[in-house]
């Protein structure tokens, strides 16, 4: 028992003193799903829960022949938004293909924006620990469609729910202006309460309507030149986006203190429950089969 | 073989009947078996169709195309009916909708016949591509009709409908009418719907007709013009009465000759041919102009670039996994899609999606796809400030007449050239019209081009149906 404490407090002591050298930087992606009546390019539902495969029709299957047909709600919802964040609104917006393969993804790709997003230069404002107010800038808010899901973990083949296929989505990109756990918090509450008040999407983050992907690095403080970053995905709750930032940033600045180097990777499957980041193996086969089109060249999801 | 407006009048005398009519087709398509020029037939629904369409005409409420019968190329869907596109990888493929442009035509009360045969999801030149067996030319079997929309252009040729949709990448209607001798429209970018069309490059396909005169591609148009709310990329501009149009008039119509189109790797019988109907405008008071078109020769590299990079993203769901061919025995899912589409396309789609890829591919967007993309619009521009001064704009279809089956084949390249005055309308997204222009020494086909402003089929159709009734 006396041992244990002893260690505690030591890295506890080691701990305190690297972050008063280090700072992290951190950009925050958050994916909302949009609470539209029909799907982004076709009139399916949107509904929750039906049966598997029952939102469907020739245009979110993916069928021979079809074309997607843009929902105006989904429009008028990321207008809400980006003026809610003083962003910027494009006159003029260009819709890309994502290219990848993947069984939940029927076309081959991914309708998104690239190019020229139709929201973009905006920011919101948090408040900080001392009670003080800062700006964390919001590069782009963009439209995009969601895949469906596979489902691995029954003791068969996988399987393909499409249903969720074509849900409209809203890209926020935010600045790396975000430099502790407690403002990555802080801004996710701010947006939570921004989606909520618009009623554009309702906020829950346990089932995924709000997602969070972080991209995360450190520095020596003082340094204006950017560390190796890495990002975490799937996260599934508040909470736990700031408890993986604050594991993910101690695990960088222990590699650098040690003399290793921070590898640029995805670090996956940060849930509530094992409150441990994994990094797994990039998912080459997914990966390597990306290509772009409409100019659009990004790791996939 | 026979005309809408001959069908009309021997239906209108009480001789005939649409079933009749459609009987007599089918008769046709069963003696022409082999020339392989359609993948399905549906002898019954057609029939049953054209029963309803006679009592539709005994009624008084029969529409505008009522005694037409028209074969659909296999790369637009037909509900219930399976869409191959010509490939192993949709063999078994059953589309569970109409396109547009197929929902419009049966509203007209045109019988819809069977499915044509193409090169390999419209890639080709000669029809040679297709998993279901190279087509024939019906003046000689051992030469190709054209491509990719060789069997609609064979079904029309020899009377086995009286006109037959197409569709047109960079020349799939209007080389293939050229070879076979008879008219094919490739309409503007966005003026038929393309709902339903399988996709092959979407920033240049484009659905049209085939038929026997200017007049019925023009009644044809006059159906399925028009926007679509199933696509965005159809125009909402109106549709003017194409028949209207054919006032038998050029007289101050200011015809340009793009000098660029008569060059070198044009066979001088198809030159005399193309000049000699130009000196008939002439005659006719039309104001005959050089005109020049400098980027042209840029055409082929950026319609290859662009085309096959759309390519490689649209054919990408064709992968096992959904519908259409999965190969068997893969242990996981990089192997069923590597052996599926190994297995499941043909050698120039494969080509295609390899090269699409590639110039899609991170490093090299920028020096291919995005200098394409530039090029592109400077050959858009060489049309729109030649048409400043010209009306529209004549050239050969194609720099030869048939060759023989199996002669390109191997020369991807070759085959790419015999394209050549027929993609750039593609790359502008102007109207281009092909009609018969007489044959060669051997008796073969010839194709006189038409090019119109963005939206202008008017023109091109009366151009065109002077040049054919003069």
């Amino acid at each position: 028992m006396t041992v244990t404490l002893k260690v505690t407090v030591i890295l506890n002591l080691k701990l305190m003193s690297w972050n008063e050298r280090y700072e992290a930087v951190i950009g925050l992606e958050v994916h909302a799903q949009l609470l539209t009546d029909s799907k982004a390019f076709c009139s399916c539902s949107t509904k929750f829960g039906n049966e598997p495969n029952s939102n469907v029709c020739p245009v979110c299957l993916g069928m021979p022949g079809v074309l997607p047909v843009l929902n105006k709600n989904l429009v008028e919802f990321i207008l809400k938004m980006g003026l809610a964040t003083h962003c910027t609104v494009a006159p003029r917006s260009i819709f890309a293909r994502k290219n990848y393969f993947y069984p939940d993804l029927p076309k081959g790709y991914q309708i998104s924006q690239y190019e020229e997003p139709i929201c973009a230069n905006g920011y919101v404002e948090i408040e900080l620990q001392d009670g003080s107010r800062k700006k964390i800038g919001i590069t782009r808010i963009h439209m995009e469609e969601d895949a469906g899901k596979s489902i691995h973990d029954l003791d068969v083949d996988t399987l393909v729910d499409v249903n969720r296929c074509g849900v409209p989505l809203i890209e926020i990109v935010s600045e790396p202006d975000i430099r502790t756990p407690h403002e990555a918090y802080q801004y996710l509450y701010q947006m939570k309460q921004i989606v909520t008040y618009l009623g554009i999407c309702d906020g829950n983050m346990e089932e995924g309507s709000l997602r969070c992907d972080a991209n995360i690095s450190v520095r020596l403080k003082g340094e204006t030149a950017l560390g190796t970053k890495t990002e975490v995905k799937n996260m599934n709750s508040f909470r736990f986006v700031e408890k993986a930032l604050e594991f993910e940033i101690n695990r960088q600045i222990a590699l650098i203190e040690d003399g290793g180097k921070v590898v640029r990777n995805i670090i996956m499957g940060f849930r509530a429950r094992n409150r441990r980041a994994n990094a797994l193996q990039r998912r080459s086969a997914r990966l390597s089969l990306l290509s772009r089109s409409g100019s659009r060249a990004r790791a996939c999801r | 073989m026979k005309t809408f407006d001959s069908i009309r009048a021997e239906l209108d005398s009480g001789k005939t009947s649409c079933e009749k009519i459609t009987q007599e087709y089918l008769g046709v398509i069963e003696q022409g078996k082999r020339l392989n020029a359609f993948l399905a037939v549906f002898p019954e629904q057609s029939l049953e169709q054209a029963r309803t369409v006679d009592k539709k005409r005994s009624a008084g409420t029969a529409g505008p195309l009522a005694g037409m019968v028209v074969s659909i190329k296999d790369v637009i869907c037909v509900k219930d009916a399976r869409v191959t596109c010509g490939s192993k990888i949709l063999e078994h493929f059953v589309s569970p909708y109409d396109a547009t442009v197929v929902s419009r035509l049966k509203q007209a009360d045109a019988v819809i016949i069977g499915k044509t045969n193409m090169d390999e999801f419209a890639m080709g030149s000669s029809t040679e591509n297709s998993a279901y067996g190279r087509v024939k030319l019906p003046q000689d079997e051992s030469r190709v009709p054209g491509g990719s929309s060789g069997g609609s252009a064979v079904a029309v040729r020899a009377g086995m409908s009286t006109t037959a949709l197409g569709s047109d990448t960079g020349g799939s209607i209007r080389q293939p009418a050229s070879f076979t001798g008879v008219v094919g429209l490739k309409p503007t970018y966005g003026r038929v719907s393309r709902y339903g069309l399988v996709a092959f490059a979407s920033s240049f396909d484009a659905i049209g007709p085939l038929a026997l005169s200017t007049k019925d591609a023009a009644r044809v148009l006059g159906v399925i013009a028009g926007h679509d709310e199933h696509d965005s990329t159809s125009a909402e501009v109106p549709v003017p009465n194409y028949l209207g149009a054919l006032t038998k008039d050029v007289k101050g119509l200011r015809v340009g000759i793009p000098k660029e189109y008569f060059g070198s790797g044009l066979e001088a019988e198809v030159r005399d041919a193309v000049e000699k109907k130009i000196d008939v405008l002439r005659k006719h008071g039309a104001i005959i102009q050089e005109v020049s078109l400098p980027h042209s020769e840029y055409t082929i590299a950026t319609y290859y670039i662009l085309a096959t990079a759309e390519a490689s993203s649209n054919l990408a769901r064709y992968d096992g996994a959904r519908y259409g061919y999965r190969a068997k025995g893969a242990n996981d899912l990089m192997e069923m899609y590597v052996q599926s589409r190994s297995q499941g396309f043909g050698a120039e789609v494969k080509r295609r999606i390899m090269l699409g890829t590639y110039v899609l591919s991170s490093g090299y967007y920028d020096a291919y796809y995005r200098k394409g993309q530039k090029v592109r619009r400077l050959i858009q521009d060489d049309f729109i400030s030649a048409f400043k001064n010209v009306d529209c704009l004549i050239t050969p279809t194609s720099p030869s007449t048939s060759f023989k089956a199996g002669e390109k084949v191997d020369d991807p390249l070759q085959m790419y050239l015999s394209d050549i005055f027929t993609t750039s309308a593609n790359l502008a997204g102007i109207p281009g019209i092909s009609i018969p222009c007489g044959n060669d020494r051997q008796g073969l086909p010839i194709g006189l081009q038409i090019l119109g402003k963005h939206f202008d089929e008017a023109t091109i159709f009366r151009v065109a149906d002077f040049l054919e009734t003069t």
